[in-house]
């Protein structure tokens, strides 16, 4: 059963005190906070919209979508993975982190933002500097082409 | 509480963990460990075979220096070679520093290696695998435990007259292994990743006081680990130069006396290193070179040829706030791993570096593709050598580790 915007919103506040609601509307939230998976603080913000109990869920548009405000991603040109390896692109050109793969069950609305998205952003973030330092993605991964 | 991740693990904290992949990167490989040490053995039976010149008179033969207190790191100027110091306390006879070198060169003639060398101090046998063994002949002079002198004898050098210099290597051995008690957590997980990278199985599970004999316990204390970053960086600093460099024995006895048990990796740098640097500065500020004796044999000096020059100790001074401060940078700001990369590879060298930061990644990898990761409550991955220590660590945020599959699209610009 999908988890309500209240329940979200109440688990973050508990578990990731350090992240600001930024706001909320009707069952879409955003938080703001900061992440220091080494010996970079970085600040991100999630945004998530919970579904209705009668929508039909499609995990790959639902995800809740996790941008990285401060310090900015460095690119890399010319690496296999990408430029930014394992990110979607908006279609104002901003960057969110793909963290899940929406058709292995890893995640669903019944699911705590803040026992996944954030986690899973510092797991995220952990491996981006490692491929930034080695080229290396260690982390698990998978890439969608676009077709 | 404070969140003190070196006191859970040694691998805990991310530049910790770094750093501890450095040391494990610089230590004589367990293969060569063994190896010097059947070495130096078969040294002091050729040195006392029938019909050498000191047959009967080697009353001991004892690693002294970086081998006797577990700091061999490699050698100025290379990531491969190493340089084992051995004592040879010879009996009988006195016929002057001079001498005492002469009849260890000739005790040591035929030896088969790649190369003898006769040093102003020692003889030093040259092994075809980079292993450099130095043999420093010594005299008794005193019922304390070998308390006694060194031969200095430059040949030619008659600005330099041969004399013997007082020492006492085996006591300060004894006083620096008592400051600096094996540290459980942090040998047993160092000492895993030191073996699984020479290809070796290590008894994670054994008492760290009853290791196998086929995997001794090399790494045993922050303390003396801090010291071979320290000998490395002063490596790398001196790199390219050909004269004196700060002696080991100095930098090996600050250690000992910054020696505090259960401090983290990289505190314990900070803290040798600001040792150093503070004594350099209080030796300059009063005019004077900087005078380290021998805390087991005050007439021994570990300054006797290092710094001869205001300018020469001053400038390492320098270098070693430098490390300071760039480690407690690391440590209280914001630094990506791509940046400390950087920074490292000027400290501890490129390649050495570049090798560690890619082990701590794919370790850091390895642990999230496996779920043994937690996490802080300041949003920190926390990735320690015994995932089973999670369990037990209060300070965590309230979250398991669970699978994920990082996607998205490839966009190439």
């Amino acid at each position: 059963m999908s988890l309500s915007i209240n329940c979200q919103i109440e688990a973050m506040a508990k578990v990731w005190p350090a992240f600001r609601l930024l706001g909320r509307n009707g069952a879409l939230a955003a938080w703001r906070g900061p992440l220091r998976p080494l010996l970079q603080t970085y600040v991100v913000e999630i945004r998530y919209r919970a579904p209705l109990v009668v929508e039909r869920v499609n995990v790959r548009v639902l995800q809740p979508r996790v941008y990285v405000l401060a310090p900015a991603l460095r690119p890399r040109m010319g690496d296999a993975e990408g430029m930014l390896p394992h990110v979607y692109y908006d279609v104002d050109g901003g960057v969110f982190l793909c963290m899940l793969d929406p058709n292995a069950g890893e995640w669903s609305p019944s699911d705590l933002l803040a026992e996944t998205t954030v986690p899973w952003t510092i797991d995220w973030l952990a491996a981006y500097e490692g491929w930034r330092a080695t080229g290396a993605w260690t982390a698990s991964g998978r890439h969608m082409e676009r077709v | 509480m404070a969140w003190s991740p070196a006191s859970i693990d040694p691998f805990a904290d991310p530049l910790d963990a770094v750093l501890a992949e450095i040391a494990i990167n610089i230590q004589l490989p367990p293969g060569l460990h063994a190896k010097a040490i059947d070495r130096y053995e078969a040294v002091r039976r050729y040195i006392e075979r029938p019909g050498s010149p000191l047959a009967g008179r080697v009353a001991c033969f004892y690693p002294q220096g970086s081998m006797r207190i577990d700091a061999t790191i490699s050698t100025r100027g290379t990531d491969d070679e190493y340089d084992i110091d051995i004592v040879a306390e010879i009996d009988g006879r006195d016929d002057g520093p001079e001498a005492l070198l002469d009849d260890l060169e000739a005790a040591l003639a035929g030896y088969p290696v790649g190369k003898i060398v006769r040093q102003t101090r020692c003889i030093t046998l040259y092994y075809a695998d980079g292993m450099h063994l130095d043999v420093t002949p010594a005299r008794r002079t005193a019922p304390k435990e070998k308390q006694g002198v060194i031969a200095h004898a430059k040949k030619g050098a008659n600005a330099d007259p041969p004399r013997y210099v007082a020492m006492n290597a085996f006591a300060f051995g004894d006083w620096y292994s008592a400051r600096t008690p094996v540290e459980e957590r942090f040998a047993k997980a160092l000492n895993r990743r030191l073996y699984e990278q020479a290809g070796i199985a290590f008894a994670a599970d054994a008492d760290v006081h009853d290791v196998p004999d086929q995997t001794p316990l090399i790494i045993k204390s922050v303390t003396t680990v801090a010291l071979q970053l320290l000998k490395r960086h002063r490596n790398i600093l001196y790199a390219n130069e050909t004269g004196r460099l700060p002696p080991s024995i100095l930098l090996s006895c600050h250690a000992g006396h910054a020696a505090q048990p259960g401090m983290g990796l990289a505190d314990m740098v900070i803290r040798q290193a600001r040792w150093t640097a503070r004594a350099i500065d209080t030796a300059a500020q009063g005019g004077r070179l900087l005078s380290v004796p021998n805390p087991e044999y005050a007439a021994e000096l570990f300054t006797d040829r290092w710094p001869e020059t205001q300018s020469q100790q001053t400038v390492y001074s320098g270098r070693l706030h430098a490390l300071a401060r760039g480690l407690e940078a690391a440590q209280k700001g914001n630094v990506q791993l791509e940046d400390l990369q950087i920074w490292l590879r000027e400290q501890f060298g490129e390649r050495v570096v570049t090798l560690s930061v890619k082990a701590f990644n794919k370790r850091l990898g390895s642990h999230v593709k496996a779920g043994q990761q937690a996490y802080t409550r300041s949003g920190g991955l926390f990735t320690p050598s015994a995932p089973a220590i999670i369990g037990a660590v209060s300070s965590l945020a309230p979250v398991a580790a669970r699978a994920h599959t990082n996607m998205g699209e490839r966009r190439f610009k």
